[in-house]
Parts: structure tokens; C-alpha cells; sequence
């Protein structure tokens, strides 16, 4: 991949200008999206999950950046190098994951000079989102993150076994850790899991994640209950920890394309998700300018 | 412009961009060789089902590297309401889809010269169909799972007559299945028997794959990818190779 990087402009009516780029050298180029209100209150930069899962979330984590950004919070998005339109990246890890995130986070900060700059991960993004946070400093958005990576990859890999088993394919229980081990990687829903990645993702919880974190950490679960699922109630406890509810009813298997449900663009669970986070990251923003 | 691909691999360069469509702006990547490009490109085309430009694995990402590496411009783009573009996505008939999107992502690849090969995958295969029905500059068709199942009765006799049509006017059609495709029992049943026929009269334009052990649709394994890949890039060079050939001797 060569050529000097050109991006795509589109101004929107609501303020927004939507900025579409590559981000570093060629070869290792990261694809970004910024979303700029004129007039900035803060920056989020939006962790987006893995594998499969970068499909099935895509519009969803769109809509997002375009309702934070029209609340006045400049709101960016990319593909990990080795996904989506990003350049290859062999052998990544964890690390090289949060380098990425935090190449887009610093040329957000040159599009807004923004001085406060969260991370925001759903899902298996927590993982990539905590330690972009803790080495930008900045505040951390959970939303219903995947409490441990292990439990992550072991539902990862029952849903592909089922996929197998529902399109008459068959497929045998196995252990992912054994598998990679052995032979470097495992196919997955057709995604190549590779052993570092795997290695550098796996024995991690959520709580291990924001135990200690120098911000503050927002964690968001959707439900129709009033109290924290099981896996999020000893997290809401901890110290520097804001808890936050927001309804949602039906949620899709996130691996699997649903195409009977509505594109997220108008619901109601994005639109109240977005509204906290913003509230929540401006007021950090108006911490830090007092 | 050359109307050969180079024998060594190009070095590439992508472009995103925005580009209107019936009011949305669609997003895309343009995909081309720093020099010598093949005179005419290939569009990606997606399905109906809300998956963006880069498919399932950046599948589309691959192939659109590997045809610019290879001299030809390769544009993928977000239908309206998917990914990165605006609007809404809608669904419709399968003989009724919004080709909006399409012909302005051909009107960007036609900017910058030549034929449009289309690769359609799943609802993007029979929108290929329509769409090269009507517009002149398409140079081919890989046609990667087309759901088939409504064709019965006129539909399956107008939808063979179209690809009579296309092949009359020259331009190689290559419908794609895996054995383990939901959708090629519907295609056995509905449109197999009079395209296999044409495809015995016209085997240099009108091709039936049939992929063993692998399902097309939604690309759900390494080995599908790197088999679509593969033979997508080969299936679009010989449809502007067949292009260029036409172009000189006409």
C-alpha cells in the first residue's frame, strides 16, 4: 500500500463533519473514522469488538458516534490493524490493538484539541478499551462489557459450534487454548483467532481491568431489570466506578448477523445509551477545565 | 491505461470517499494501482442484509487489494443505511431492489474510465443482474450465491431470458455455489436446467461453479474466502479481457 493518504470529507447539516482516513504509514495503516462536531464539549474514541463481531456491530457503533457527536462529543472509530479496511497485522496483540486506538485517539486530539479523550468499549472491546484508557489517562466507558476474556472465547466458540451443527455440518466440542496451542490458531465463525492474540486477550476480567484505573470508569448495563446482573454487581462497587442502567429488551447473539432485527438507527436502547455517555464524558470534561 | 495486467504486482492505493445516491451519501474505498492500470474495474456489490464493505472477514478488502495489485481499480462500497454510508437500509423484493446505489458507485469507477465487472454477493448478485440488464458499460457478472427461490414461472423464464440477453451481447456470466449452500437446492430447482443449457451453447461466457463442501453465502469459512477470492480475481480479468477483445474487433 502506497500514495499519500487522501480522506474523505462529508459535512453533515447537523454541524457534524464526518472524516473518513487512513492513519499511519503504509503497510501499517489504520482506517479511522471522526466524527467533529464544530464545537467539541470532549472526545470519545469508540473500541470496536472482534472477529465476527466487527460485522454484526458495525451500524450499531455508527449510530453511535453520530448521536455522540451530534450531542457535541467529538467521536471516533477504526478497525484494528488485521481487520475491517486496516493494512495486515500478523501476529497483533493486545498491545498492538491499544496502539492503534490510541494513534486515532492522539489525531482526534489534533482534529479538536479536546482535553478530555474517554475510550469506549463494548463487549470484548473492554479489553482493548481499559488499557487504551490507562495509558492516555483518560475516562473509561464499559458498556455491557464481556466480564472475562475466557468466558468471551468459550461463548465465541460454543456459537460456532452450533453454527456448524444447524448448517448440517457437524463439529466437535473443543478447547480453544489445547487447539491453538497445537496449531497456532483456530478458525471461528470463519475469522482466524491467532495464538498471540489469544494469549495476550486470555485470563483477563473486567474487574482486574478498571481495578486501579487512574480515571474515572462508567459502566453501562442494558436491561429491563433494575439491578446489576450478577457478573456487573461486585464491578458497580468499585471504587471510582459510576454504574449506570439503560432499558434495552430483545438483544441478538452479537457473533450473528440478525437480519430480522431493525437496524439500530432509531432505537430507543442507542438513543439512551448515547445521552448518558455523553452527559457522563462532558461532565468529566467540565471537571478538568474547572 | 494498458488492457493487460501487469505480470508483477502493483502497488496499490486506496482512496476513500463519499458519493451520492438518491438523496444518502454512500461511503466507499477505491481501491487502484499507483500506475498502468487495466482499462476497466470491478464494483462490489453487497447483499441485503446490512453487511458493509469489507464482508464477512474483510473478504472484500482482499479481493479489491489483490485486483489493484493486480492493474485493476476495484471499488466497495456501503449501500445506503450499512456501515459507514447514510440512509436506510431497506428491504425489499428480491426484482425489486434499489438500484440507486450501484449505478452511482459505476458512475464513480466510470469516472475514471473503462467497464464495470460486478461481483454481486447473495441479494447483490441479482441486483447485478438487473442493473447490467440496463446499462451498457458492464463487461461482467460473478455472481456469488444469488438467492433464487422466488424464481418460478414467468419470473424464472424472464430471469433465464436476462442472461441469455447478456451473454448475447457478449459478457461472461459466472453464477458461484458451494455444495453446503442453502440456496443451490432453490437454484437446482428453479433456473439450473435452462442456464446449464445455455452455459453447454456458450461455455466461454455462461459458467456454473459448483464449490465441493463449502457454502458461498455469508462466506462462513477461511477456505470459502480464499476460494471466492481466487476465483473472483480470475473471473474479472477474463470478463475485461473478453471486453477488450470486443472493443478492438468491433
Amino acid at each position: 500500500m502506497t500514495g499519500a493518504v487522501r480522506s474523505a470529507v462529508q459535512s453533515g447539516q447537523d454541524g457534524v463533519d464526518v472524516v473518513a482516513t487512513f492513519l499511519g504509514p503504509p503497510g501499517r495503516r489504520v482506517f479511522a473514522v471522526h466524527h467533529l462536531p464544530r464545537t467539541p464539549r470532549a472526545g470519545v474514541v469508540i473500541c470496536p469488538p472482534l472477529f465476527a463481531e466487527l460485522v454484526t456491530s458495525y451500524r450499531r457503533d455508527v449510530v453511535r458516534a453520530r448521536l455522540l457527536a451530534a450531542a457535541g462529543i467529538a467521536t471516533s472509530r477504526l478497525h484494528y490493524r488485521g481487520s475491517g479496511h486496516s493494512d495486515e497485522a500478523p501476529g497483533a496483540t493486545r498491545d498492538d490493538l491499544t496502539d492503534d486506538v490510541l494513534t486515532v485517539l492522539e489525531d482526534q486530539r489534533r482534529h479538536t484539541g479536546a482535553p478530555v479523550v474517554a475510550t469506549l468499549g463494548a463487549g470484548i472491546g473492554a479489553f482493548v478499551a481499559a488499557p487504551a484508557a490507562a495509558r492516555s489517562g483518560g475516562p473509561l466507558v464499559l458498556v455491557q462489557p464481556a466480564p472475562s476474556t475466557d468466558l468471551y472465547f468459550r461463548e465465541f466458540s460454543q456459537v460456532h459450534l452450533m453454527h456448524l451443527m444447524r448448517s448440517g455440518r457437524g463439529g466437535r466440542p473443543r478447547r480453544l487454548g489445547e487447539q491453538i496451542a497445537r496449531d497456532g490458531h483456530v478458525e471461528l465463525l470463519g475469522y482466524r483467532v491467532d495464538a498471540a492474540l489469544f494469549a495476550s486477550l486470555a485470563g483477563r476480567s473486567v474487574r482486574t481491568e478498571i481495578e486501579g484505573h487512574p480515571a474515572p470508569v462508567l459502566l453501562v448495563q442494558f436491561s429491563l431489570r433494575t439491578a446489576p446482573l450478577r457478573e456487573y454487581a461486585d464491578l458497580a462497587v468499585v471504587a471510582g466506578v459510576d454504574f449506570r442502567l439503560v432499558p434495552a429488551g430483545r438483544t441478538s447473539v452479537p457473533w450473528l448477523l440478525d437480519e430480522e432485527q431493525e437496524p439500530p438507527d432509531h432505537d430507543d436502547a442507542t438513543v439512551d445509551l448515547t445521552a448518558v455517555v455523553a452527559r457522563w464524558v462532558a461532565d468529566r470534561a467540565e471537571g478538568v477545565r474547572r | 491505461m494498458t488492457t493487460e495486467a501487469p505480470r508483477d504486482r502493483a502497488q496499490v492505493r486506496e482512496d476513500p470517499l463519499y458519493f451520492p445516491a438518491a438523496g444518502a451519501a454512500l461511503f466507499g474505498i477505491l481501491a487502484a494501482p499507483v500506475a498502468n492500470p487495466v482499462v476497466g474495474g470491478a464494483v462490489l456489490v453487497q447483499g441485503a442484509g446490512g453487511v458493509p464493505a469489507t464482508n464477512h472477514n474483510r473478504t472484500w478488502v482482499r479481493l479489491a487489494r489483490r485486483l489493484a495489485a493486480e492493474g485493476v481499480r476495484c471499488l466497495r462500497f456501503d449501500p445506503a443505511g450499512v456501515g459507514e454510508s447514510t440512509g436506510a437500509l431497506t428491504r425489499t423484493d428480491l426484482d425489486r431492489q434499489d438500484a440507486s446505489g450501484l449505478l452511482a458507485a459505476m458512475g464513480v469507477l466510470r469516472r475514471s474510465g473503462g467497464w464495470s465487472v460486478l461481483v454481486g454477493s447473495c441479494a447483490g448478485a441479482r441486483l447485478s443482474v438487473e442493473v447490467a440488464s440496463t446499462v451498457p458499460d458492464v463487461a461482467g457478472l460473478v455472481l456469488l450465491a444469488p438467492p433464487v427461490a422466488d424464481l418460478t414461472g414467468p419470473a424464472a423464464v424472464r430471469f433465464v431470458r436476462r442472461c441469455r440477453d447478456l451473454t448475447d451481447r457478449g459478457l461472461p456470466v459466472s453464477f458461484v455455489y458451494g455444495t453446503e449452500d442453502p440456496y443451490l437446492v432453490d437454484f437446482r430447482r428453479t433456473v439450473q436446467e435452462p442456464l446449464s443449457r445455455l452455459a453447454d451453447r456458450r461455455p466461454e461466457l455462461l459458467q456454473i461453479v459448483v464449490l465441493p463442501r463449502l457454502q458461498v453465502w455469508g462466506l462462513p469459512s477461511l477456505a470459502v474466502q480464499d476460494d471466492v477470492i481466487e476465483l473472483c480475481s480470475e473471473r474479472v480479468h477474463v470478463a475485461l479481457s473478453v471486453a477488450h477483445r470486443r472493443t478492438v474487433a468491433g
